[in-house]
């Protein structure tokens, strides 16, 4: 029995709703099993698979077809999905639009990779992906799936990596410190949504940018306070000056969250809070404060607060990944705090216990939680 | 989400007309550029997105500079006379501009690409036999190479 029924069954017995109103409701929703998850998932990575031996067809670098023909083919083919997507549109074809939309994409990708071949230009994978991205921001902005914009921020992730120790601005920008890129990114990704929201509202994008957001902060967080600790009472090998991109997009995110209309004066105020805590996090190593539990309290804070802030949004996926991350870094901050009786057997079993018991306590209180923090934020 | 169908037909004319302008501001590099030789040796390795291609040492007949000269900087080679030089030389007839990169000077004409079936065999080649690579040198001193000659005959021959 699907969960649907399972509900649907409970309403009845509640007398939410009657057998006819059952019956509609399964109707509708039987109407809608073309446009499934599984089968767009299916058509997605059928996609992604073609377009991966387009690619790799146009690598293998025929040289029995003329030059001329193999970029007429490639001009013809891209103008061919082109059309296939403006087809699938006017239809209210969703599924078959992100498909044709996902080829074309990477159809421009492997197109570039073609024009290099028979060119021979030079220049790093990193340069066709940035260029890739560049023309291909117009035709992510009409995605109506995540797939496609997640691929798209990836790439300009991948990016930024790619070239920290290649690209003469970024060399210029970061001075060849990784953790400046670290730190820099989910505020650059954070800038971008908040202009993206300001033109354009929620979208596809927007989803996509936050949780690379998320995955790329996470991962400067831990990053951090790895890096933290080799530093604790002396100044760390950064200076203000290698830091100065991320000071600068965290004052520019500081600016866009209070000229936001869109949020609440409390959404704003937590936001606010978020930004000055995660800015503490990079400049403490800088002052030789290293490693301390002031630092893993704040990391505990940025979490916990930008949990809230996610709750206000309804995100509730977000909202329980944050938390569990806040959850699991204060749990190790306590066993760390008692560190000399967690080597004993009694520490041990303590530890375990604790573990233990805090799991039940989250997964029989996170909803209550989740709702304290939505009410705290309206 | 932007659901305009002005905005779609947009965007995807975008990428099309990008594409169209990188392949035509290429070939035009290719057809009015300077046509010089430069002798080079070099390995196979591989590219992600644009498949086998051979990378050598280009020989530039002059003593280059990058190894004393820190990051990466911009530098120019004047063909007549053959001279390095940070600064664009005033009077210079055929000009390569390029990078330093890594101790080396980079002109973005390190590669060649190649077919899959021919790579091992022109990699073998390369590497045992004289060789050259036709550029097209445009006035903006960008270079970007046209062909590859190996023992005086294109490797397509092979």
């Amino acid at each position: 029995m699907s969960k649907l029924e399972k509900n649907l069954n409970e309403w009845v017995s509640q007398n939410f709703i009657n057998e006819a109103q059952v019956k509609l409701i399964l109707d509708y929703e039987s109407a809608k099993s073309g446009h499934s998850w599984v089968l767009s998932g299916f058509l997605i990575l059928g996609a992604v698979i073609i377009g991966f031996g387009l690619i790799s067809v146009i690598a293998s670098n025929r040289d029995n077809i003329p030059d001329f023909v193999r970029l007429g083919a490639d001009f013809s083919a891209l103008c061919a999905l082109a059309a296939a997507v403006m087809w699938s549109r006017d239809k209210d074809k969703p599924v078959l639009h992100e498909v044709f939309l996902l080829l074309f994409i990477l159809l421009c990708l492997a197109s570039i990779g073609l024009i290099s071949q028979i060119f021979h230009t030079g220049g790093s994978f990193w340069q066709a992906l940035l260029f890739w991205s560049v023309i291909c921001f117009m035709p992510v902005m009409v995605a109506r799936r995540l797939f496609i914009p997640l691929l798209w921020t990836g790439s300009i992730v991948a990016v930024l990596f790619l070239s920290a120790n290649d690209s003469s601005v970024m060399m210029f920008l970061f001075r060849r410190k990784a953790d400046g890129i670290l730190f820099a990114l989910p505020l650059s990704l954070a800038c971008l949504i908040l202009i993206l929201r300001r033109f354009a509202g929620e979208f596809p994008l927007t989803r996509a940018l936050r949780v690379w957001m998320l995955f790329t902060g996470l991962a400067a967080l831990a990053a951090g306070e790895l890096r933290s600790r080799r530093f604790v009472g002396v100044h760390s090998d950064n200076s203000f000056q290698d830091l100065s991109v991320c000071f600068l997009f965290g004052c520019a995110a500081l600016v866009l969250v209070v000229a936001d209309a869109g949020y609440r004066r409390i959404q704003k105020g937590i936001l606010v809070c978020v930004l000055l805590a995660y800015t503490l996090l990079f400049v403490l190593p800088l002052r030789g404060l290293g490693w301390s539990a002031v630092y893993a309290g704040l990391v505990v804070l940025t979490l916990g607060l930008f949990a809230a802030f996610m709750a206000s949004l309804r995100e509730m996926r977000i909202f329980h990944v944050l938390l569990f991350f806040a959850g699991l870094r204060f749990l190790v901050l306590f066993l760390e705090a008692i560190g000399g009786l967690a080597a004993s057997g009694f520490g041990l079993m303590f530890s375990g216990l604790l573990i233990m018991v805090s799991a039940y306590l989250w997964n029989k209180h996170r909803n209550t939680i989740a709702a304290r923090a939505e009410e705290w934020t309206r | 989400m932007i659901q305009s169908r002005k905005f779609l037909i947009a965007a995807l004319a975008v990428p099309i007309l990008s594409l169209t302008a990188l392949a035509g501001y290429k070939k035009y590099k290719l057809s009015f550029g300077k046509e010089i030789r430069l002798p080079v040796q070099g390995y196979d390795p591989r590219d992600l997105l644009s498949g086998h291609y051979l990378i050598y040492r280009v020989d530039y007949g002059a003593k280059d500079p990058c190894s004393e000269a820190a990051g990466n900087r911009d530098l120019f080679l004047c063909l007549e006379p053959r001279k390095f030089s940070f600064e664009s030389p005033a009077n210079c007839s055929t000009l390569i501009r390029g990078v330093c990169k890594d101790g080396r000077f980079e002109a973005g004409i390190e590669k060649f690409f190649v077919p899959e079936e021919k790579a091992k065999i022109l990699e073998k080649m390369l590497l045992s036999q004289p060789a050259e690579i036709i550029l097209s040198v445009p006035e903006t001193g960008r270079a970007q190479v046209k062909n590859l000659l190996i023992n005086g005959r294109l490797w397509s021959e092979y």
